[in-house]
């Protein structure tokens, strides 16, 4: 029966491989699903295992899954123990070419900056990354890194089509640069001085030293950095430990998080502490990840007055967000919009 | 450890709630036990859960008031469906029913939740059914209150009926009471009391409240009412307790495991006191009692020798592995500017920063080459005005290159500026023109750079 089943799959599959023209991608996520469309252009087809709003490491492997990596020709991942599933779907999928190591297979995170690598592995931190925090894609930065891994997958993959790949890749790089920055400011400086300055931490100081024909370039900075200037150092809460790599980029201070070990409820003493905290360091805003229950923030932002605001972490993760750049518009705005409203309430007694 | 906070404010209202369903699930947990159904509250839980969901599949909020609706709708129909299956006489015991339904209901929502592609977090379904004692809000505490309040006033009011149709069925049709419909009731307030009850606590202190109290009961009076009083003392005591020693912990399975250990201290005591021969009872409570320390202690510590070895092993794995990036260095350089090579511009300008305080011949000969090879125009600018600081050719001829080909309108503006102090005079070149525009301005700089090399 399974072995009919299995040749029944094969059969399906090898009668779509006929249809479609093209290399198939299958991604984990959705935001590697929309860098991947960006980078392939029209060679590539493209297809997400998880949903925008799912818990991106826990997904039930379904047989669907697993049909759709065994016609795949590219299988991008994060790796970094972030999709702890991904080894059930490999093996259900009998794919060899995109197995862990062979040429078919991408971990997008290769070559990341990574950020809360553990000083000591030890259980006892509940849910640990033991390569760092996973979550990094939530960096505009780290895309242009995760582009060119999967970039050099697909001209493993399709050699012919090396420098399609290549052009398109260079075009996603500035199109990040110019969202990130800012077009007039990425004219001056160019990506590579700019990504370079803002990754070592310099770029707002630099901006605000240095001019250009008479006028301080701070003034130049647009873009996402230029709309975070607006929470910049504002302190945050947040449920998940998803959030370092976007704070770290956008200036936004994650004060603590709810969750103390990810699957345990908080116990009261965290409670305690965390409206406290709230309290006496004035943070007005709450962020949970859309897949995560509501109920215990809602509790923390009524005992502190603070906003509750139920963001996606992932591309496709609320209907307005529907590529990765729709993401950073969204983060953003609705963070500006959340601490701008804050003040006010706090300005009128 | 401390153990006990400074406060016990925050125990306020999770306490609050503990009373309200200690008072009314431990009289209910007398018919449950009588009635052999054991496991009805998880299955009404989950029947509740799954109406929760299927108002969140039609796309409302699971935790809004209308999927209540639904959760209620969808409990009246387990509590009908348990009512006419007690007295069936046929081969499917009641528990059987009630697993069923606990499976299929759970199944269901699994699908349900699959189905929906919600945006809106699908996962918050599987929340209904855990609950979160200590974060309960004010305005829950009450709506519980209320709800136990309500559901208790009515089990006083009928509790002739409804004795009879659990204590006496026999007798019920004798005396005009209708079993089908008594139980129907019975069912119905018991699942309105658990879906409320079951968002705040989880199903697991729901079923400990409702059969660990009446349990102990039992094992210690024969009349309800002396049944009921044991397990109310027992229930606010363990959740007092529970309580104050969680609360650095997860406070429901604290309470849980109190409970569980009470049931066994109080267990063993009435073995002993109701045994006809008391030497044997002890021997049997105390056996098993050293069987179980020998387990929990004795073992770890015969298996492992140092006692202590938990925090050794964790203290051990602080030293990081050292950096075993075994990079070729460069002639005349040391080992911590081996990234003078990488890929990584940030590592990259690390490196150069470092080697540029030394002013030897090595070093500077190495930003040099680093500066051939230089990718980043802000990096070559840099390496261009160290190495002329240092009076090295190669500075003032990389500064006129960029110039003559930087693409990025700042470094162009930098590289003239440093250009002209150096030199003392102006070329006229225009920074905000790309240099195939500035030929004119480049000539000159050439000519001055060729007069200079002649000097």
């Amino acid at each position: 029966m399974r072995r009919f089943i299995y040749s029944f799959l094969l059969l399906a599959s090898a009668g779509l491989h006929a249809e479609e023209a093209g290399i198939n991608v299958v991604t984990t996520l959705p935001d590697l699903k929309s860098i991947a469309e960006i980078i392939g252009g029209d060679k590539v087809k493209v297809k997400a295992l998880s949903l925008g709003y799912q818990d991106p490491h826990y997904v039930t492997p379904k047989p669907s899954l697993m049909a759709a990596v065994n016609k795949a020709d590219l299988f991008v991942e994060i790796g970094l123990d972030l999709e702890l599933w991904t080894e059930r779907v490999l093996d259900g999928a009998r794919n060899p070419k995109v197995r862990k190591g062979q040429r078919g297979h991408v971990y997008a995170s290769k070559g990341v900056a990574r950020l809360e690598i553990p000083q000591a592995i030890s259980r006892a931190a509940g849910d640990l990354h033991p390569q760092g925090n996973p979550h990094i894609w939530l960096d505009p930065l780290n895309a242009k890194v995760m582009a060119a891994n999967i970039a050099e997958g697909l001209k493993r993959v399709a050699p012919a089509q090396a420098s399609y790949f290549d052009d398109r890749l260079k075009a996603f790089e500035k199109a990040v640069d110019e969202r990130l920055f800012g077009k007039v400011l990425v004219t001056l400086l160019g990506g590579r001085i700019l990504t370079r300055l803002t990754r070592q931490g310099k770029l707002i100081e630099f901006l605000e030293a240095k001019e250009f024909r008479g006028e301080k370039l701070i003034g130049k900075l647009g873009g996402w950095l230029g709309e975070a200037r607006k929470f910049r150092g504002q302190k945050i809460i947040t449920f998940h430990q998803a959030w370092v790599y976007f704070a770290n980029r956008f200036g936004v201070v994650v004060a603590n998080t709810i969750e103390e070990k990810p699957g345990i409820p908080p116990s009261a003493k965290r409670r305690d502490l965390l409206i406290q905290q709230a309290r006496s360091e004035n943070i007005r805003v709450i962020a949970v990840g859309t897949y995560y229950d509501t109920s215990v923030p809602e509790a923390m932002a009524e005992a502190t007055g603070a906003k509750l605001l139920v963001l996606p972490i992932m591309t496709e993760g609320v209907k307005d967000v529907t590529d990765y750049f729709g993401l950073f518009d969204y983060l953003i705005g609705r963070l500006v919009q959340a601490f701008e409203e804050a003040k006010k309430e706090r300005g009128s007694p | 450890m401390n153990l006990f906070p400074d406060s016990l404010a925050y125990m306020a209202a999770p306490m609050s709630v503990c009373v309200s369903i200690t008072a009314l699930l431990t009289y209910l947990g007398t018919h449950v036990l009588r009635r052999e159904v054991i496991f009805v509250d998880l299955a009404l839980a989950q029947i509740a859960a799954l109406g929760a969901t299927y108002a969140f599949y039609l796309g409302h909020d699971p935790m809004s008031n209308l999927a209540h609706v639904y959760s209620l709708g969808f409990t009246s129909i387990g509590a009908v469906l348990f009512s006419i299956t007690r007295h069936q006489k046929q081969n499917v015991p009641q528990e059987a029913i009630i697993g069923i339904s606990y499976a299929v209901a759970a199944g269901a929502a699994i699908l349900l939740v699959d189905l929906a592609r919600d945006p809106h977090g699908g996962e918050k379904i599987q929340y209904l059914l855990v609950g979160n004692l200590v974060w309960v809000s004010g305005r829950e505490v009450l709506k519980i209150t209320a709800v136990c309040a309500a559901v208790g006033l009515f089990h006083f009011l009928c509790r002739r009926q409804i004795n009879l149709v659990t204590f006496r069925p026999e007798d019920a049709e004798a005396e005009g009471v209708s079993i089908r419909l008594w139980d129907f009731l019975f069912y119905l307030s018991f699942g309105v009391a658990i879906t409320s009850i079951v968002r705040v606590t989880g199903v697991l202190l729901i079923f400990s409240y409702l059969i660990i109290p009446a349990t102990i009961g039992k094992l210690y009076a024969e009349r309800i009412r002396s049944r009921v009083l044991i397990g109310w003392a027992l229930g606010f005591g363990v959740s007092f307790l529970g309580l104050l020693l969680s609360y650095d912990r997860p406070s429901g399975p604290m309470i849980v495991s109190i409970f569980g250990l009470s049931l066994i201290v109080l267990g063993g005591a009435r073995f002993l006191i109701r045994s006809k021969e008391k030497k044997r009872a002890a021997a049997v409570v105390g056996g098993i009692s050293v069987a179980c320390l020998f387990l929990l202690f004795g073992l770890p510590a015969l298996t492992n020798p140092t006692p202590e070895g938990h925090g050794h092993k964790d203290h051990e794995q602080h030293h990081s592995e050292p950096d075993t990036d075994t990079e070729e260095v460069r002639p005349g350089v040391t080992e911590e500017f081996k990234n003078l090579d990488s890929a990584d511009s940030v590592l990259r300008e690390t490196a150069i920063d470092a080697l540029s305080k030394r002013s030897d011949a090595p070093a500077l000969a190495n930003l040099a080459a680093v500066l051939k090879k230089e990718t980043d125009d802000g990096l070559k600018l840099k390496l261009a005005l160290i190495l002329q600081q240092h009076g090295r050719a190669e500075g003032l001829k990389a500064l006129v290159s960029l110039l003559q080909e930087s693409e990025i309108p700042f470094v162009r503006m930098e590289a003239i500026h440093h250009l002209e102090e150096i030199a003392g005079e102006e070329f006229g070149y225009n920074t905000m023109q790309p240099p195939s525009d500035n030929a004119e301005a480049i000539k000159k700089m050439q000519r001055w750079l060729g007069k200079l090399k002649a000097d």
